[in-house]
């Protein structure tokens, strides 16, 4: 092909090659320059943002760190500081760990509404299923306190619950028990039991603590029954 | 086909196929065209991200270290070996790659400031508490780091700190959690027993002979000596056939004689130097005429170093190179090192490098050794040689010399070894290397207990070697009655003893159901009374088996709950549980007690939240 033609044969191809293409090239190449500034434009202004969201969690952080109790005034600069990082950058991790913190802080002042308020914002605008299924416990663990049993129930349903299966279980038992229906606590106590993960193995003692609290006179007779029938 | 392309590619296709190139260069870069996939050195993948086998071999020597550094030499060797803690180490380290990529997929991010000034303030890179950036590519180079490697190794580091301490520090525990918690850890129970006593019910117990006969019949199974075996071997150890050989003085002096004559004596010299890069517009040798005139002067030539020297490294220390034993530095160099005598500074030597100016601080020369000196080391030297060549000779003859043997006495002669004989042992194996698997699975291979066959022999390591063959085979017996009578009734009375203690506790528990009052009952049945007000499930002075089943009973509602438990000294307790109380946490320890069950929680969720990515993730272990 092309080592076949002679020197001024090429040229006159490129030549013409660039009469008929010139123009097409061209406005290739300036996309493609342009597309990559543009890029890196876009880029630039990701990281800008994703640094001021930093910057106010390091803040909303240092704000809540204090050893001995907060002051009001960092609680409401923390809140503050939540708000903004919600409003500006709700999709940011920053965001939802910022609101799993001042939930913290709103169960130890003991506004289990707003604590609520904060985990659910969680459960509702994170995509992240992991930060999802911890949010979920724990907001479920708030509507406990709150007594509102239907909501511990449906948040922390035994659907898709995935490794926190036995730690739901354990906290619809707790709702079911506080409502006086001991043999549905009971149940949910023994499925809490049998799916305990042996990274989990230490809750074993004290899931085990609530069963045997809720044995009745029916339940030991038959254990008795069955000891004699083994032996 | 490229001919073709170029043919259609014209026009609106060619800004297509332009565009459509973008894409990938943009965000990819080209690199990504010519950086090749593949599986190998990786430890393992988590999602695109594949964890390296040299990273993987480095947490495992850092985590030998942090045991050794913890527990000194008590640590036994195989729970430090690469196998033993590879798995968790890798274990963590994906755990680790998942908490960075969750952090990075959350837009979270270090920016160049925040780093800038962690490396700033950190005293590892300060001299004089300020940073030297000197210091700081000194320290880098030396574990092997760019400062741009050293910076995203730090960038994941923080993030993963963030994440992970965003998660554990916004647990908590609500109040109605504690009180919850609190009324069943704290529980008391209101409880009185009597104790039926084990000895005084198994000396009515009675055992017949016929009793006895029967178990022995039906239990044979259970009633089996141990399957043994003893034999007869060859060993070969390089290290008893080297201790066994005597190397004569003669040798000795021989030996030593030929190394005095190999002897080079070698010396150690320390240098330091001035170094001035080349430059193309002559000022090299202006500053190098500056430096020489300095010299004469009598100016120190580690102030000239610090002042003029290029190369970074030495400048600062006064161009010291530190100590070279002739194969250090380029031939040119030390040459001219080698020529100078203590504080001399040489004439300007030109190497790749440029042009330096060589002073030799210190010189140490290595004595030529002594026939004392060197005895030890000669002679272990010598028979270590020599039973090298025993030791191949018996790798190279005994499989012939054994092969379809009837004996092993043969080989034994032939090559000058011994034949030993072993205790009595069992499948678990016997001492020594008669306790290695490999000889352990021959030894129990139908051909050798079975057929009797000489085994074959059996390479242990590089340098031990072992050849069997069996002397007695004791297959597992019965054990005659008289041996194992005692056993027997002591089992049956056991076993009776308890038949009848239980019928009497149930006896009593049917008494005190009818509404008995226990401290008659135990009057009047002469038995011990015992009242525990207010136990705690940690009540101390009792048995963790008497509270483990107090603590199983239902709440009492009218009525006492009665019920028997047998204690692991034989006892058995009729216990009558009269009352439940739920515990409470004393509300000025509240506080602590909630701090103290949120750390607890905050280890749990971490595991479940960490198990969690785990579950969400691609992992693949190569």
């Amino acid at each position: 092909m092309s080592q076949h033609l002679t020197e001024e044969e090429q040229i006159a191809s490129m030549k013409q090659w660039w009469d008929h293409n010139g123009k097409s090239a061209l406005i290739a190449v300036a996309i493609g320059v342009s597309g990559y500034f543009g890029w890196g434009a876009y880029q630039d202004q990701q990281r800008a943002n994703a640094e001021a969201a930093g910057a106010e969690y390091q803040q909303l952080v240092a704000a809540v760190s204090a050893d001995q109790g907060l002051s009001d005034e960092q609680k409401a600069t923390a809140n503050h500081l939540l708000t903004v990082l919600q409003e500006e950058h709700g999709s940011s991790l920053y965001a939802a760990q910022g609101a799993l913190l001042v939930a913290k802080l709103a169960v130890m002042d003991n506004k289990l509404s707003a604590a609520a308020e904060h985990l659910q914002w969680v459960l509702d605008g994170s995509s992240d299923t992991p930060i999802k299924l911890l949010a979920a416990a724990r907001l479920a663990r708030v509507k406990l306190a709150q007594e509102q049993y239907d909501d511990v129930m449906s948040i922390a349903a035994d659907k898709d619950s995935g490794v926190f299966k036995s730690t739901y279980a354990e906290i619809r038992a707790d709702a079911q028990l506080a409502q006086g229906n001991t043999s549905a606590a009971r149940a949910e106590y023994q499925l809490a039991l049998e799916n305990l993960l042996p990274e989990e193995a230490s809750r074993g003692g004290l899931l085990q603590m609530k069963l045997d609290d809720l044995q009745t006179v029916f339940t030991i007779s038959t254990e008795d029954v069955t000891d004699e029938v083994s032996e | 086909m490229l001919q073709s392309i170029r043919e259609t590619a014209k026009g609106g296709m060619a800004i297509f196929i332009v565009a459509i190139l973008i894409i990938p260069f943009a965000l990819f870069g080209v690199d990504s065209l010519f950086l090749q996939d593949s599986s190998q050195g990786q430890a393992a993948k988590v999602n695109d991200e594949s964890i390296s086998e040299v990273a993987v071999g480095q947490a495992v020597r850092v985590q030998k270290q942090q045991l050794l550094d913890r527990f000194g030499d008590q640590v036994p060797a195989d729970l430090l070996s690469d196998e033993r803690l590879r798995g968790p180490v890798l274990q963590r380290l994906i755990q680790r790659q998942l908490l960075s990529q969750s952090a990075l997929e959350g837009d979270m991010i270090v920016s160049d400031t925040e780093l800038d000034r962690l490396i700033i303030d950190s005293p590892q890179f300060q001299r004089d508490s300020q940073f030297d950036p000197q210091l700081f590519t000194q320290l880098l180079r030396m574990q092997g780091y760019t400062p741009l490697m050293y910076k995203n190794l730090l960038i994941d580091d923080i993030l993963v700190n963030q994440h992970a301490s965003a998660i554990n520090d916004s647990a908590f525990i609500t109040t109605a959690s504690i009180e919850q918690l609190a009324a069943i850890t704290q529980q008391e129970r209101d409880f009185q027993y009597v104790a039926l006593d084990y000895d005084k019910v198994a000396s009515q117990a009675s055992i017949s002979e016929e009793e006895v006969q029967s178990f022995y019949e039906e239990n044979q199974a259970g009633l089996m000596t141990r399957e043994e075996i003893s034999v007869e071997y060859i060993e070969v150890k390089l290290n008893s056939l080297a201790a066994a050989i005597k190397v004569s003085e003669e040798d000795i002096v021989a030996q030593f004689k030929q190394d005095l004559a190999s002897f080079e004596a070698s010396i150690q010299r320390q240098a330091a130097h001035i170094l001035i890069e080349p430059k193309t517009d002559g000022s090299d040798q202006t500053i190098l005429q500056e430096i020489q005139s300095k010299l004469a002067s009598g100016e120190a030539f580690d102030e000239l170093a610090k002042q003029y020297s290029d190369d970074l490294g030495s400048k600062a220390f006064g161009g010291d190179l530190g100590i070279t034993d002739g194969s250090t530095f380029p031939e040119a160099f030390e040459t001219a090192l080698a020529s100078l005598d203590v504080g001399e500074v040489s004439e300007p030597v030109t190497t790749d490098s440029g042009i330096h100016l060589i002073k030799l601080i210190s010189e140490q020369s290595t004595e030529a050794p002594t026939l004392d000196g060197m005895r030890t080391t000669i002679a272990e030297s010598l028979s270590l040689a020599e039973a090298e060549a025993k030791y191949l000779e018996a790798v190279e003859a005994l499989p012939e010399l054994t092969y379809n043997a009837d004996s092993l006495e043969y080989a034994a002669n032939d090559l000058e070894l011994t034949i030993k004989q072993s205790q009595r042992f069992g499948r678990e194996g016997g001492s020594g290397l008669l306790g290695n698997n490999q000889v352990v699975a021959a030894i129990f291979h139908d051909d050798f207990l079975i057929n009797g066959q000489i085994s074959d022999v059996i390479e242990v390591s590089d340098t031990e070697l072992i050849v069997l063959k069996l002397k007695e085979h004791l297959p597992p017996s019965v054990k005659p009655l008289e041996s194992v009578r005692e056993d027997i009734v002591q089992q049956l009375t056991r076993e009776q003893t308890e038949i009848l203690l239980r019928a009497k506790a149930d006896k009593h528990i049917q008494t005190l159901n009818n509404g008995a009052d226990i401290e008659a009952l135990a009057r009047e049945n002469n038995l011990e009374w015992q009242v525990q007000l207010a136990g705690t499930r940690q009540q101390a002075g009792l048995e963790q088996e008497l509270l483990q089943h107090i603590f199983s009973l239902p709440h009492p509602e009218s009525n006492p709950i009665t019920s028997g438990v047998q204690l692991d000294d034989g006892n058995y307790l009729v216990v009558q549980l009269t009352k439940v109380v739920a515990g409470q946490v004393p509300a000025e320890q509240l506080a602590s007690v909630q701090n103290q069950l949120a750390i607890q929680q905050s280890q749990n969720e971490f595991a479940l939240f960490q198990m969690a990515l785990e579950q969400n993730a691609d992992i693949k272990i190569y």
